[in-house]
């Protein structure tokens, strides 16, 4: 949970490893768009 | 300029996440404008079969979606053959789908197309990116 879905929730604390960021479909597109090398796990 | 977006496929229809997400991911990606592919391997090529029956497992039968992939410009689908052939399936076991081609006064074309493995090796050399599901 990041700082913002943890206010959304009424959390005091959030939990995500700094650097990372929780976002969507879109994202991931853009992502590869825009990156030379876009590398995914666990698939 | 497009990159070459290929979403690989490679697993059953049921019984994880995995198909329908990609689907999503593929619907959802057609809107970037991306030169995209889609590839079917290994039990992945049962997410094409025809007349699936979801009434036993209490899930949603998806599988009439990818009839709508034509219609995002999304018309570069391989099948690999030997993935086919080893779960003894051919093509008509597959759904029928198609695209139309705007530049030939919207003839309609099929979208699948079966390569062996070596061939799809070659395909995917020329993407830019993979994404596996």
């Amino acid at each position: 949970m990041d700082e913002d879905e943890a206010r959304r929730q009424g959390k005091d604390a959030n939990n995500i490893a700094e650097g990372f960021r929780i976002s969507g479909l879109g994202q991931l597109i853009e992502a590869g768009v825009e990156s030379d090398r876009l590398v995914t796990f666990g698939a | 300029m497009a990159k070459r977006f290929m979403y690989m496929n490679t697993k059953a229809p049921y019984g994880t996440v995995y198909a329908l997400e990609s689907l999503e991911v593929v619907l959802i990606g057609a809107a970037f404008e991306q030169d995209v592919s889609v590839a079917f391997i290994g039990d992945g090529v049962y997410q094409l079969a025809k007349g699936q029956d979801t009434k036993g497992i209490g899930m949603k039968n998806f599988s009439p979606t990818y009839a709508a992939l034509g219609d995002y410009d999304v018309n570069k689908i391989y099948v690999e053959k030997e993935s086919l052939e080893e779960r003894g399936l051919t093509l008509d076991d597959l759904q029928h789908l198609v695209w139309e081609d705007e530049d030939e006064d919207w003839a309609e074309k099929d979208s699948i197309r079966l390569v062996s493995r070596s061939e799809l090796a070659d395909v995917i050399d020329d993407q830019d990116v993979v994404l596996s599901f």
